[in-house]
């Protein structure tokens, strides 16, 4: 499918061309949905680029700290179990650090600019913003 | 803004009704125009019109809520128009209730109250050259009417009493956090540090719950009313402004805690002046992590009205995405990399 053109890439490419260019004919609350579609699309083409990636770097990583194998859902859902039973509790700061780094990948994916720049990483899509 | 002579079938329909709840109340010879329907909304339909009689124009609100769910944690109308009563008898600035809608209007549930000119959008209040005098009165506007608010008598209030958030404010997020199905390991290392680090609660006052930048109408000279009564509980005056401070707040400006506009010392100088409590900025740091949890889960909850199909929007559907950004910022707070 990836030969034909136009490819995902485009495609996202042509949707966002279509709503930059018709917000400008939108009331209030229109260009606040475009600007949020725009957003959303976004965010998809970055995760369609890294999330695989990054879902297999934290699924080696919660593997590695549970010492248990799973999906990555099964995984984050015993986790957070486990956090609010206390079993983390002396283990503060590695959980944390687990966490965050969860975290930073999200949001290098939903809203890169916000992150601080020594937690930036390849930033393939600048973001629409929103708000 | 948008002229409710462009929307659809619905729209008309709130406009005959809202026509007939009017007369009913103020007569025949009263009527409605200048239909405008507001932006966005997290829990109500905001409508805005001119009432009309013999010799007088008023401009008036129509609040209609929308949100309806079990585990909405929005208070419904009608706890809400008793507290702008209660608000408006104090002199704290409210916009004036004018009347409840009843199972006659065939409105649902809502009221109405006298419509305050002014800006509400964060960026452009810290932004916009012309509210500079607005922006260097805001920290201390902000202290002098938490003050009043928060010396008021609780007992007209007890009807908040079994609100969740009144009841056990970690429990309430918790319970919400939970009805959503989405696992979180971020908000839940915030509820566990939370738990963990549990602020005693001074004293219990009348809370607005949602006193921020973006629920406050503004003019350029200042403060004109407090808008969005639908998370007041009662609570640890701690709480208000803690969340008034929470770094979501600040809209990109970190350096001014108090709504990106204002310092602490000039929030805490008028707080006191108006015979607030001793501020304990340790208890404060605890209700702004609490804010940032609060604000993470109510993002998750916009992406699941979305996601579920109960109201779908793709403002809601930003907000899921939006969420890690606040845990980021939960996060970086707990590390103590941001204050």
């Amino acid at each position: 499918m990836s030969r034909n053109w136009p490819n995902v890439d485009e495609i996202f490419s042509t949707v966002d061309e279509f709503l930059a260019n018709i917000t400008g004919g939108l009331d209030e609350r229109g260009r606040y949905d475009a600007l949020c579609a725009r957003y959303l699309l976004d965010v998809g083409r970055r995760e369609l680029g890294r999330g695989a990636e990054l879902d297999a770097q934290e699924l080696q990583a919660l593997e590695a700290f549970t010492g248990e194998s799973g999906t990555l859902d099964q995984l984050y859902e015993t986790l957070a179990q486990s956090i609010r039973t206390g079993a983390y509790d002396t283990q503060w700061q590695e959980v944390s650090d687990l966490i965050f780094d969860h975290v930073v990948n999200n949001v290098g994916v939903s809203r890169p600019d916000q992150l601080e720049a020594r937690h930036r990483r390849d930033v393939l899509v600048p973001n629409n913003k929103v708000g | 803004m948008r002229d409710l002579s462009e929307c659809d079938v619905e729209a008309e329909r709130v406009r005959d009704r809202l026509f007939a709840a009017v007369r009913r109340r103020y007569g025949a010879r009263t009527s409605i125009e200048n239909l405008q329907s507001a932006t966005l909304g997290g829990s109500n339909r905001t409508v805005l019109f001119d009432l009309r009689e013999t010799s007088t124009v008023r401009r008036l609100v129509l609040r209609q809520e929308t949100y309806v769910l079990e585990e909405s944690p929005f208070l419904a109308p009608h706890p809400q128009f008793r507290l702008l009563q209660i608000a408006h008898r104090a002199r704290i600035p409210v916009p004036e209730p004018i009347f409840e809608l009843d199972d006659d209007d065939g409105l649902g549930r809502g009221y109405v109250v006298a419509c305050i000119v002014g800006e509400t959008l964060p960026k452009r209040l810290i932004n916009d050259p012309n509210f500079a005098t607005a922006r260097n009165r805001f920290a201390a506007q902000c202290g002098e009417i938490l003050a009043r608010l928060h010396a008021l008598d609780v007992a007209p209030a007890e009807f908040l009493a079994q609100v969740p958030d009144s009841v056990d404010p970690i429990a309430a997020q918790t319970g919400r956090y939970d009805s959503y199905g989405e696992t979180h390991p971020a908000i839940e290392l915030g509820l566990r540090w939370l738990h963990l680090h549990r602020a005693e609660s001074s004293k219990t006052c009348l809370l607005h719950g949602d006193f921020r930048n973006g629920n406050l109408i503004v003019d350029y000279s200042g403060i004109m009313a407090v808008l969005d009564w639908e998370c007041a509980h009662l609570g640890d005056p701690m709480e208000d402004i803690g969340w008034l401070c929470t770094r979501s707040w600040r809209f990109g400006n970190p350096a001014r805690p108090v709504g990106g506009m204002g310092s602490k010392d000039e929030f805490a100088a008028a707080y006191h002046a108006n015979g607030g409590v001793q501020i304990d900025w340790e208890v404060v740091r605890w209700w702004e992590v609490f804010g940032l949890v609060r604000w993470a889960v109510l993002n998750v909850m916009q992406a699941h009205g979305h996601v579920s199909g109960q109201r779908r929007a793709i403002p809601f559907a930003a907000c899921g995405r939006n969420t890690c950004v606040i845990e980021y910022d939960l996060l970086m707070t707990l590390r103590g990399e941001y204050d």
